[in-house]
């Protein structure tokens, strides 16, 4: 489990179009939003590093959000942020073809 | 799966962190939550190990293993925000395939070239290299070994292997993957201010009226700048962005407008813009003659291509521009020559591209007299679908914002304007219209060239890793220089070569010619990311040659290479890197690196124990250097006196190691380790070199370099703040230079002082020459250039009709061999692909998806086209990104290079597109 905490600017008069598209995502939940300043925080949650940045990109993409920034990023019990086991062999196989 | 009290704790960490950095209030519970969620962790300052940016980053660990990241809230550069780069700065040290034990080829339990890559000791690889380094330094001397790094390099590694090479072997092979990113930059800054880097900083984002990018895409390669200024555009009304590019990117989508231009005539823009202040009256001539001086230089400077001698059949027609051409029509309008005769010219000034002169003002007028918008529009405009009068509306609506006097403007670009067959002069174009209108060195206005490795500028070019630098902007050319660097590192007189080094560029060409064998590649994938690669893969592999690549993981250049050394990564190893406003910022060890895996500083420190003085020191053999060249006495033709002699005085004997001269030297062994400074961390090369801090003690030695210009604070002030900019004096860091309210080297009552003292004394002339040749000094006034447009050395004609464009995408970084590796990203972007106009496509009877071949007069690739991706090209010109291992558009590139700074264009050459 991947937990990322998000920063997100837009422009106001999209606000509303911009919570609709996010109450449709289960993996995302809106933290905070102040509409004059175009501020938003957003917290959410990945299998992975790939599955997290897939998503960071479909909120980039949402109409009318400006940047989405990442924050803080929580990969304590992950399995791909770990050491690895002895991965000579493969190494090799990739060298020496 | 985590227990999900657990996880709504982290959750409210993250929450808590993502509202402080946007500064919202958050719920008292949430806090609570937070601090439980985090209790054990230990957080620690870092750096982002990507671009040039220079983000800060914290870091938390857990039992020695990395938990979780955040951008630092109180890092000036990104105040709590990071890119989706900062997804990678942990997971890049635990790739499937990281490298953790010394391999080198072998066949029958010996070193074998055409052996296959096996297991050995550090002992083992060091052996072999050690008797393959001298095998070659004996017989042929310094000029037959190299090191080469990048602008990746901490600023301690970049300044042990400059020591090592300079010092030690008394070569100046030395050369950074920066050349290819930022000598051109380099190269504007000291023709232009006498002195390298920016004169501004990152706040400039804030004040500013308006923001022009000239072909870079920071919103994909720069994007925490890129929400600093879209933060400046959404909160001020007046503010306006100009994205100008070859193509249409993301950064197009905040601009208000966007100026899609041919490749190369981003030179002419810039000289319409002048012709326009000048023609508006809008010069500010209180700044311009109190600070200002008008210069030209040579113009039939060729295009740094190689020798004819290995050009193949196909290359020829490109390769012969370097010595003579045809001007076409828009080069004789640009050069103000007679457009009713036709001018064949000798390509006369190859061997000196560098030469310039100061003209007068009305000289410089008549220069820029001809790049009217009718001239400039017919030759830019990059987009056949636009109209020319829509097109001529947004150069004059550009032109025009220069000439307001109330608006602030900030120019920035990256490797659209560094890449460049041009690249010295289009910087200088740039510099001209900001110090016409007074427009530099006060926050908000400037031009700024930006940097895409996150030490280019703390390393690659301040401490001296290019082949023809010392330490800070000193030069291995200039007497004086070779004096200071020689008093500092403890020398004897006449130990550091005179004669430049090999560039990038020419290193790959010697060692095909086989004048270079033996080569140490540390962080950087050399032989990705040059152009015309086929070449330089035959001749690393067939050749008689040595080549030891020192990386995390196996890219490209580790299968070329015959000895692999595992390297440490970020946050693994003490460090320091300097970004592009500036600011140097250092690191501690976070965690431990794997297996077998070593520092580049303790890996560069421990090969030098393998070196007597009287290996070295003694006569050596330097093929063309002449004693005239060294500008000082003691020198003869063709070789380095020995300094055996002169050693013995200063108390060195010939048994002494360059080790123990060095590096282990009185000055640095007193730095011990522990120090106080890294209480609760570890020091792998501490622990690894009998409890010597070498990372401070090579920090501590190389400050030393840097007074008077480049001053940096001392090691330990460092770790306790979130960076400074350089110079740091007394204590304070330096926001604007040159300019006397920020700047402690500009005299009071001054105003401005572009005080950098190289390139000063300059003789004068007219738009076509020197005139007389006395030098005078021009003292602290900075280099207003002509510099004319002129066609690029390969453009499309009927057999390779379209325009080849290079560069990055936002999920990959650099040549891929950190992010690529990250499968599931790998997955994500899967190959690289050619992005193409659908129109181009229609009429090439493909459609999106269709692999096919991209072949130029040096090599092709086999990729699938997309004409719906996020670059969205203009008919007529391809964009592919260079990251992908299995799609080496390198080998389609051209290895033209700017002549004056040596750095390849990767952004132009000539292709054909056909069926797979």
């Amino acid at each position: 489990m991947h937990i990322s905490g998000l920063a997100a600017r837009f422009r106001s008069e999209h606000v509303d179009s911009i919570l609709e598209v996010l109450s449709t995502y289960d993996w995302v939940e809106v933290h905070a939003v102040e509409i004059e300043s175009g501020k938003m925080v957003l917290v959410m949650e990945g299998d992975n590093v790939h599955d997290e940045t897939e998503k960071l990109k479909l909120l980039q993409g949402i109409p009318g959000v400006a940047t989405v920034d990442l924050v803080y990023h929580a990969f304590e019990s992950s399995d791909e942020i770990a050491p690895r086991e002895d991965n000579l062999e493969q190494i090799m196989s990739h060298l020496n073809q | 799966m985590i227990e999900q009290s657990r996880r709504d704790f982290l959750k409210s960490s993250a929450a808590v962190a993502a509202a402080s950095a946007v500064g919202l209030p958050i719920a008292a519970a949430q806090e609570e939550n937070a601090k439980k969620a985090e209790a054990g962790w230990r957080w620690d300052k870092g750096v982002c190990r990507f671009c040039g940016t220079g983000c800060g980053l914290m870091l938390a660990t857990k039992n020695g293993k990395l938990v979780a990241s955040k951008g630092d809230p109180e890092a000036p550069v990104n105040r709590g925000l990071n890119c989706m780069k900062g997804y990678f700065n942990a997971k890049i040290l635990y790739g499937k395939d990281r490298l953790t034990t010394p391999l080198l080829r072998k066949k029958n339990g010996k070193f074998d070239k055409h052996g296959k890559f096996v297991p050995v000791s550090w002992d083992e690889a060091f052996d072999v290299m050690e008797q393959k380094f001298k095998k070659y330094y004996t017989k042929k001397g310094p000029t037959s070994v190299a090191m080469y790094g990048s602008g990746q390099y901490t600023i301690q590694e970049g300044y042990a292997a400059s020591k090592l090479v300079k010092a030690g072997w008394r070569s100046n092979n030395l050369d950074p993957n920066a050349r290819h990113c930022m000598a051109s930059a380099v190269g504007g800054f000291i023709q232009t201010f006498g002195i390298d880097e920016p004169s501004g900083n990152y706040s400039d984002m804030e004040h500013t009226d308006a923001v022009v990018t000239w072909g870079a895409n920071m919103a994909e390669n720069h994007p925490i700048l890129w929400s600093r200024i879209t933060a400046r555009r959404l909160t001020a009304d007046h503010v306006r962005i100009i994205n100008l590019s070859t193509y249409t990117n993301r950064s197009s989508d905040m601009a208000d407008e966007e100026i899609i231009f041919k490749p190369n005539t981003d030179l002419a823009i810039m000289n319409f813009i002048a012709r326009e202040i000048i023609r508006k009256d809008a010069v500010n001539w209180d700044f311009v003659k109190k600070h200002c001086v008008f210069a030209t230089g040579v113009r039939y400077t060729g295009y740094g291509l190689p020798s004819e001698k290995y050009a193949t059949e196909k290359e020829m027609d490109t390769v012969l521009k370097e010595k003579s051409k045809v001007l076409s029509k828009n080069e004789v309008i640009a050069l103000g020559l007679d457009p009713n005769v036709e001018h064949k010219v000798e390509m006369k000034d190859r061997k000196t591209p560098k030469k310039h002169w100061q003209i007068s003002f009305e000289d410089y007028k008549k220069g820029v007299e001809p790049y009217t918008l009718d001239f400039v529009a017919q030759l830019s405009k990059g987009d056949d679908s636009e109209s020319v009068e829509e097109y001529k509306r947004k150069l004059q609506l550009l032109a025009d914002m220069f000439c307001d006097e109330n608006r602030k403007i900030m120019s920035y670009w990256t490797m659209g304007m560094n890449q460049h067959q041009r690249g010295v002069w289009v910087n200088e174009n740039c510099y001209a219209i900001h110090l016409l209108t007074g427009k530099h060195s006060i926050p908000g206005a400037g031009a700024f060239s930006l940097t895409g490795q996150p030490s280019a500028c703390g390393t690659a070019r301040e401490v001296g890793t290019f082949c023809h630098r010392l330490p800070s902007d000193t030069l291995v050319a200039n007497p004086k220089h070779r004096a200071g660097a020689e008093k500092i590192w403890k020398l004897p007189a006449r130990t550091i070569n005179p004669k430049v080094g090999f560039h990038t560029v020419k290193m790959l060409r010697e060692l095909e010619s086989g004048n270079l064998n033996w080569m140490w590649i540390q962080v950087s994938n050399l032989f990705q990311n040059s152009a015309n690669a086929d070449h330089w893969y035959k001749a690393a592999r067939e050749g008689d040659n040595f080549i030891v690549v020192s990386d995390a993981y196996p890219g490209i250049t580790c299968k070329v290479a015959d000895c692999i050394l595992p390297a440490a990564m970020i946050h693994e190893k003490w460090g320091a890197y300097g970004n592009a406003e500036r600011r140097t910022q250092h690191w501690r060890e976070q965690v431990r690196p794997p297996g077998e895996a070593m520092g580049d500083v303790w890996q560069t420190m421990e090969f030098a124990k393998r070196f007597k003085l009287k290996e070295v020191w003694g006569e050596q053999p330097i093929p063309g250097f002449t004693a005239k060249s060294a500008k000082n006495e003691g020198y003869v033709d063709g070789k380095l006196p020995s300094v055996l002699d002169e050693a013995k005085k200063m108390g060195y004997s010939p048994e002494s190691t360059l080790y123990d001269v060095l590096f282990h030297n009185k000055f640095m062994k007193k730095y011990r380790w522990p120090d106080p400074i890294g209480k609760g961390f570890g020091n792998h090369i501490a622990e690894n070199s009998g409890n010597w801090f070498a990372n401070k003690a090579l920090f501590e030695e190389y400050r030393q370099f840097t007074v008077g210009g480049h001053d940096l604070a001392d090691f330990d002030t460092y770790h306790k703040c979130r960076g400074l900019k350089w110079p740091v004096v007394d204590g304070k860091e330096t926001w604007w230079r040159f300019n006397e309210k920020y700047d402690p080297f500009v005299p009071k009552g001054k105003g401005f002082s572009f005080y950098g003292k190289a390139l000063k004394a300059i003789p004068s002339g007219d738009l076509f020459g020197v005139t007389d040749k006395e030098k005078k000094n021009i003292g602290d006034k900075a280099k207003i250039f002509f510099r004319p447009y002129m066609d690029p050395c390969e453009m499309p004609d009927k057999e390779y009709p379209f325009w080849l464009t290079t560069g990055r995408v936002l999920e990959h970084w650099h040549s891929g061999t950190m992010t690529q590796r990250v499968e599931e990203l790998h997955r994500a972007v899967p190959n690289a692909e050619i992005f193409m106009n659908r129109i181009d496509a229609i009429k090439l009877s493909m459609i999106n998806g269709d692999l096919v071949w991209v072949e130029s007069r040096r090599g092709k690739i086999r990729a699938k086209i997309q004409t719906r991706g996020r670059n969205r090209m203009p008919q007529g010109t391809i964009f592919v990104p260079w990251f992908d291992e299995s799609v080496l558009i390198n080998k389609v590139t051209l290895d033209a290079t700017s002549p004056i700074s040596k750095e390849t264009d990767f952004k132009k050459c000539a292709v054909k597109i056909y069926k797979a």
